[in-house]
């Protein structure tokens, strides 16, 4: 792929890539990260397959956040989880403005955070998930699944508080 | 009920509940800048490497990189003949996000969310003083070379291997710059030193210091029966020293790595399986914005190491403004720098303001009282990303326990930067797609 079809190849997916970062990070440093992103897609250019660019550029997402936030800590922030699914968008990201959604979100595992974030904010399909959190199609399937249980048993524990 | 028709609820209902996305339009000169990029990214963030103080800049983001003229006149003492870049370092969960015009006193409506509706007014609670002071502008200066640093961390940590010393070419605007790091890869044993952002700092890890216990149950897809997965794993018992022992071999790695500090100012956080302690770098018995720290994980062994070979040199006195004057540059991020770690030390995740109907508020002013305002040192950098300890506050809302440190240095000192204007017409709002399959 040469520098001209990389350019028409992933023009289209700019804005997807933008909500994807709004939701984790803050806004000024979605330019940055987007570059970053950009930039290791170009590198690795070679390596995806057709129709699953997207998918692919979450993937890269995750990491290059995921990274952000471990430079973040180092400077006095720490976390103590700082591994991809971690990147999932907080509660204060997505700007829950119901406090039981709010805090449903917040009382599952980052991992249910990170694919339900992925499937219902981002619209990735099964297919998709698993190439941006680099498992089978099946895992993807059964690990949403579980996490909209999850999701679902938490919001409706808190209603019925 | 129906389970499904239960979660695909839940689900409408998260979504509902979500605000719109309102994400920055993306310049293509991204994609074409990333298809001239030469440096490794991945190393760029390994490295801490900061693109404002390499230099790098991307079309779309340059009005974020103008630098701070000092305007000689008001201040005490001979003035420091530097620039400042503002706001570059400020920590997550400040008031970063930033849209609207610029004015002196106020840059626009701010946005504790990324996109929310609400502009908050910072108000001054009863308890902030309204006496100006003074204080001292500190420059970091490296106390070592990269070089020699390397060979510390080799000795010290005892490390088999080799630093590799590689440059690497950045695109700019201004032309090529390069990058310089060494780089040491011994196992599972990684080290990073470098200079180029601002300070002489090095990474170390180790990622053998943590164990993933054995699989204690396993699901199988619903899809494809014949396949299994592990979806829970056995704790593991961690095996980590205790605060003292911790305190003492962080006192003796820092010192053989050439921080001094005291046992006094190291602080230790401790969870099941993994322990944390940090020290400040302190001057004139002020904590400043940097620190070491080290990291054990479950197995006992150190995971993680990082520091700054730097001493904090003044520059210059200066008057400062306030802590009840400084509230009025809460509403301008311009005014923001970092601060040192123990200010985010009992930091909760969850703010209490996200009990706010957004929705309800949106256009509207939300006023938050700062409640408690603290001296701190803040960290920023200039236009060359040299790094600097200003005088700040850290200023504390009634709803949050994450402080915004905000610098207090008079008017006059700092020429700030233009704001970052964001454009509105390029805002996106959100295509949510519901389905689970294709």
């Amino acid at each position: 792929m040469n520098r001209e079809q990389f350019i028409a190849t992933f023009r289209e997916h700019l804005p997807a890539v933008s909500k994807f970062l709004v939701r984790r990070v803050t806004r000024d440093e979605v330019d940055d990260l987007a570059s970053e992103i950009f930039e290791i897609a170009w590198r690795k250019r070679d390596e995806f397959t057709e129709g699953s660019e997207l998918a692919w550029l979450y993937r890269i997402g995750g990491f290059v956040i995921a990274n952000h936030r471990r430079k973040e800590a180092k400077r006095g922030l720490w976390l103590p989880l700082l591994d991809v699914d971690a990147t999932a968008p907080s509660a204060e990201n997505l700007g829950l403005a119901n406090v039981s959604v709010a805090e449903a979100w917040a009382k599952l595992k980052p991992s249910d955070r990170n694919i339900l974030a992925l499937s219902a904010f981002d619209g990735l399909s099964v297919t998709q998930l698993a190439t941006t959190l680099e498992i089978s199609a099946n895992t993807a399937s059964a690990r949403l699944g579980r996490a909209r249980k999850r999701f679902a048993e938490y919001l409706n524990s808190d209603l019925s508080d | 009920m129906n389970e499904k028709f239960e979660q695909d609820q839940a689900i409408e209902t998260l979504r509902k509940s979500a605000k719109a996305v309102r994400a920055p339009k993306l310049d293509e000169s991204i994609l074409e800048t990333a298809s001239l990029s030469k440096v490794k990214p991945s190393l760029m963030a390994k490295l801490n490497l900061s693109r404002r103080a390499t230099g790098f800049s991307l079309a779309g983001v340059a009005a974020s990189l103008a630098g701070v003229a000092v305007i000689a006149g008001s201040v005490l003492n001979p003035q420091p003949t530097f620039t400042l870049e503002m706001g570059a370092n400020a920590p997550q969960g400040s008031n970063k996000s930033v849209m609207g015009e610029s004015s002196d006193s106020k840059v626009g409506g701010l946005s504790y969310w990324p996109g929310a509706p609400l502009e908050i007014d910072y108000v001054a609670g009863d308890a902030l003083s309204g006496e100006a002071g003074s204080g001292s502008i500190y420059e970091f200066v490296n106390n070592t070379t990269a070089k020699e640093l390397s060979a510390s961390i080799k000795r010290v940590l005892k490390i088999d291997g080799a630093f590799v010393t590689e440059t690497y070419g950045v695109e700019t605007p201004n032309g090529e710059e390069k990058v310089t790091y060494f780089n040491l890869q011994s196992g599972a044993i990684n080290v990073y030193v470098t200079d180029t952002n601002g300070a002489l700092n090095f990474n170390y890890s180790n990622q053998e210091a943590w164990v993933l216990g054995e699989c204690t149950k396993e699901e199988t897809s619903p899809e494809m029966p014949e396949m299994t997965y592990c979806v829970e794993n056995a704790p593991v018992k961690a095996d980590l020293p205790t605060d003292k022992l911790a305190i003492a071999s962080a006192l003796e790695l820092f010192s053989g790595l050439g921080f001094e500090t005291t046992a006094a100012d190291i602080t230790v956080n401790r969870s099941e399986d993994s322990l944390y302690a940090f020290a400040p770098i302190k001057v004139d018995g002020k904590s400043t914005g940097l620190s070491w720290d080290i990291a054990w994980g479950n197995t006992g062994k150190i995971s993680s190491l990082n520091g700054y070979a730097v001493d904090a040199v003044k520059v210059a006195d200066v008057s400062t403004i306030s802590a009840k004057a400084t509230v009025k540059r809460m509403n301008d991020y311009r005014w923001t720098a970092s601060g040192s770690a123990e200010l985010y030390q009992t930091a909760s995740t969850i703010s209490s303001r996200m009990g706010d109907d957004t929705a309800a508020n949106e256009g509207k002013t939300q006023q938050i009282l700062v409640v408690k305002a603290t001296e701190a040192l803040g960290i920023i950098y200039d236009a060359n990303g040299k790094m600097f300890a200003v005088p700040s506050y850290a200023m504390f809302t009634e709803n949050d326990s994450y402080p915004l440190v905000i610098v207090s240095v008079v008017d006059g000192v700092i020429k700030l930067p233009e704001p970052i204007v964001w454009p509105q017409d390029g805002m996106i709002e959100p295509e949510v797609k519901t389905g689970l399959t294709d």
